[in-house]
């Protein structure tokens, strides 16, 4: 009768632990799913593919997927901000030109993670657009005609003629009629379509995907000027993100290539691949950079 | 035919229909018209607002580009707003008269001075922007009036598409109101020929309920017509029973009209030789019909062998004539039968009555005559039997003398009233008995003046001898109707008992110690052969002669 009275007992409670052990369990699995894969912020700027919506969401839902991250969009209105928000740590990785990252270098906030291959090469250019029709072949011929630059930080956009005018002897804040910053790669190249500007400088990366999605344009515009070649614009991250974190989402960037979705997403963006940070420099961007900063 | 003429032959459907279409589609069609010349004289005004608002709105976001020297921005606002279609082109000026932004930057570059066209200057206007009243710049804006227009013109070809179809509606909700009154009034229409058709089963009534103005007149009608149905159903019936009733009273009741023709006869056997072809014989109605008279016993032959003696009556009501015809034929045989028996019996009477008179003179005579001897005295005696026998005998034989109708006259009553009063004024004065008299001196009587004194001086005398001392007597004299008067003398007297009423016309009938009978006897006679009539009223303290006497030519002589 004991021993029955017993056994039962225990029966009792160790099912009563058993429910309890079952619930733990259950919650820190939930608790892992909840708050489970951590979050990366991707800032992104006008100056750089804001316009390219549809691509950056498949873009950012690829990334998310490939490296098992929670990978969320900001779009930050310029590079200035972009990189206060980098030292802010409200943003974690970002495509930026290359200024921006010298400036972030220097205070030490960011690392490179990845950088684009633009025709075979981690190269581009910065080039002067204007109207077909137009009477303009160098930027020279632009002097007392208005502008567009798209960012004041943008190397492509607008350190890089601004240099290209100063060591040719023209003061870049007086040399047009008129500067707009327009933020923006695309809208430089419709400020420029509208005729509100003569002349702009854009990224040649944006260009050539802007002549892909609207190859009627390319009958209106043309290339004047073609500053460069110069590094791309990389991908960087903030150097206090977890090893773990910088290694998927440096994985998933590489392998893009190799997976028919990124393909698309590449092929979209006119990149050919991403490959490692290894061996690139900014040297010349630098030397711009300083050359501007030491006139001013 | 007048205008005015051919508007009423246009039927009521028809007008209701034309009013309320005509009534919609020109408040329609003048509401329109007021519209679109108010947008057409509004067309840049409304241009400014839309454009003003849309600028206000965005004030905040224009200030903060202003402030930021973000040309590109106010380029994208200006070229934002110059998708508007009514909208040429949009510029921003600075404070100082330059271009910031414009839509047209070929015609209007950035940084040029802002010239305002001479021509189209209608078409500008211009929207300061203000920061804490400090003036930044103005959008210059070039209104497409003439976009505006054709949006107008576009939308004054839809409403009038719209008019023409709210004309159609309206038509046809015109047509529905009219065709449900009229449908109404034609089924009022239909009923009141129903009803004067008396065609009860097709009387149309109202279905639904309904608490409009002609629905309420056709509940009404539809009471009305029950009642009237009920009424006459119910006359109809009376009239059946009514005509029961005459078919069933002995006699010909004939209803004719003012030209003589029969609308009704109860179908008495006398229709056959008075009425042929719903008409009057032709020989009746000039005997009777043609006369106008009210009622009468006519002879009529038949058959043209037999007499018959027809009582007829006629009644007049509005254009109609009523008869009542009995055939009194049998009657009168009845009466004269009873006449001639009267006669007997009365014959035997006066003869009985006369026998017994003169056989009381004739006692006394015999026994002076088979007495013996006969003096001077029973002489005396003799002689006064005999002249007393001679009296009655002659009275008698004065009675049986008929009257001498032939002259009759007409007279005044009047003046032999005061002859007998005057004969009689002894009397009178003995008993000092008051006369009334009520005559009217107009009235002629139709007799012989010698038959008026006859009647006045037995019937006044009787008066007087009946009346109390200081008593009354009263003498009228008026018209009854057109054919006959009425003498009336009345006393205060005690009366005459009812059993003696009947005997006092008979001759020697008296009850006065000293007469003779006759007097009575003869006003009575006298009064019956002039087809007139005498009427007693007698009570405990009144007797009352009415004498109905003839005021015109009596048409037959009575034997």
């Amino acid at each position: 009768m004991l021993k029955v009275k017993l056994s039962k007992f225990i029966i009792q409670k160790m099912t009563f632990f058993g429910q309890i052990l079952t619930i733990l369990i259950l919650i820190n699995i939930l608790t892992i799913d909840l708050f489970g894969s951590p979050q990366i912020i991707f800032g992104i700027t006008g100056a750089t593919l804001e316009n390219n919506l549809g691509i950056l969401i498949k873009w950012k839902n690829y990334l998310s997927h490939a490296s098992g991250l929670r990978v969320k969009l900001k779009f930050v209105y310029s590079y200035s901000e972009l990189q206060q928000q980098i030292i802010n740590k409200k943003i974690d990785m970002a495509y930026i030109c290359g200024s921006t990252y010298i400036n972030l270098l220097r205070t030490k906030h960011v690392e490179l993670l990845a950088i684009p291959l633009f025709h075979g090469k981690p190269l581009y250019d910065s080039l002067v657009v204007v109207r077909t029709k137009s009477k303009f072949k160098t930027l020279y011929n632009l002097r007392n005609h208005p502008y567009a630059y798209s960012d004041p930080d943008s190397s492509s956009g607008a350190l890089i003629p601004q240099y290209e005018l100063r060591i040719h002897g023209y003061n870049p804040e007086l040399f047009f009629s008129h500067i707009i910053y327009t933020y923006n790669n695309e809208e430089s190249i419709n400020a420029v379509l509208s005729g509100y500007v003569d002349g702009a400088s854009i990224d040649s990366i944006i260009y050539s995907a802007f002549i892909k999605q609207n190859p009627k344009m390319a009958k209106k515009l043309k290339v004047i000027e073609y500053f460069g070649p110069y590094t791309i614009s990389p991908i960087v991250i903030r150097k206090t993100i977890d090893k773990n974190i910088k290694k998927k989402l440096y994985n998933a960037l590489i392998i893009m290539n190799k997976t028919k979705r990124g393909i698309s997403i590449l092929d979209m963006l006119t990149i050919d691949k991403f490959i490692s940070p290894k061996d690139i420099n900014y040297k010349k961007i630098k030397k711009i950079m300083s050359v501007l900063q030491d006139i001013r | 035919m007048r205008l005015k003429t051919r508007f009423f032959i246009i039927s009521l459907h028809t007008k209701i229909t034309i009013l309320i279409f005509t009534v919609i589609t020109l408040f329609i069609s003048s509401t329109f018209w007021i519209v679109h010349k108010e947008l057409i004289n509004s067309d840049r005004k409304m241009a400014q607002i839309s454009v003003t608002n849309i600028i206000k709105v965005n004030k905040n976001f224009i200030i903060q580009a202003l402030l930021e020297n973000n040309y590109w921005q106010i380029y994208q606002f200006v070229n934002s707003l110059s998708k508007l279609e009514f909208i040429n082109s949009v510029g921003f000026i600075n404070t100082n008269g330059k271009i910031i932004a414009h839509t047209n930057p070929q015609k209007f570059p950035i940084g040029s001075v802002f010239i305002w066209p001479k021509s189209r200057l209608n078409n500008f206007f211009s929207f300061p922007i203000l920061s804490s009243n400090i003036p930044l710049g103005k959008f210059v804006i070039m209104i497409n009036l003439s976009h505006i227009k054709k949006f107008l013109n576009k939308l004054r070809d839809k409403l009038m598409l719209f008019i023409f179809l709210e004309a159609l509606i309206s038509f046809g909700i015109g047509y529905l109101i009219s065709s449900n009154i009229v449908s109404k009034l034609k089924i009022l229409s239909r009923n009141a020929q129903r009803i004067i058709e008396k065609d009860w089963e097709h009387i149309e009534y109202m279905q639904t309920v309904k608490n409009d103005e002609i629905s309420k007149i056709m509940y009404s009608l539809e009471y009305m017509v029950i009642q009237v149905k009920e009424m006459i159903y119910q006359e109809e019936q009376l009239k059946i029973f009514y005509h029961t009733v005459l078919d069933n009273i002995q006699g010909l009741i004939v209803v004719y009209d003012s030209n003589g023709t029969i609308v009704y006869h109860n179908n008495d056997p006398l229709i056959t030789c008075l009425i042929l072809n719903n008409k009057f014989v032709k020989k009746f109605y000039d005997s009777f019909i043609e006369t106008n008279k009210t009622d009468n016993i006519l002879s009529y032959k038949c058959d043209g062998k037999s007499i018959k003696y027809l009582l007829i009556k006629r009644i007049s009501f509005n254009e109609y004539n009523a008869l009542t015809i009995s055939d009194v034929t049998r009657l009168k045989e009845l009466e004269e039968r009873q006449c001639i028996i009267n006669s007997f019996e009365l014959v035997g009477e006066i003869s009985v009555t006369l026998a017994h008179e003169i056989k009381n003179f004739l006692q006394p005579l015999k026994l002076i005559l088979f007495h013996g001897t006969i003096n001077s005295k029973d002489l005396e005696r003799v002689r006064f039997i005999i002249e007393k026998i001679d009296n009655y005998v002659i009275q008698f034989l004065q009675t049986s003398k008929s009257t001498e109708l032939d002259l009759a006259r007409k007279v005044s009553i009047n003046i032999y009233i005061e002859e007998i009063l005057f004969m009689l004024s002894d009397l009178l004065v003995n008993k000092e008995i008051m006369i009334e008299k009520s005559i009217e001196n107009d009235l002629k009587v139709f007799m012989n003046p010698k038959d008026i004194r006859l009647i006045l001086i037995n019937l006044i005398k009787n008066a007087i001898e009946a009346s109390p001392q200081n008593g009354t007597i009263f003498i009228g004299w008026r018209k009854v109707d057109s054919n006959e008067g009425c003498l009336t003398i009345r006393d205060t007297g005690t009366g005459i008992l009812p059993r003696l009423q009947k005997e006092i016309a008979k001759p020697f009938f008296t009850t006065k110690k000293n007469g003779t009978g006759i007097g009575l006897h003869s006003v009575y006679k006298i009064v019956y052969l002039h087809r007139g009539d005498i009427k007693l009223n007698s009570h405990s303290n009144k007797t009352e002669f009415l004498i109905y006497l003839p005021l015109k030519y009596i048409t037959r002589k009575v034997k």
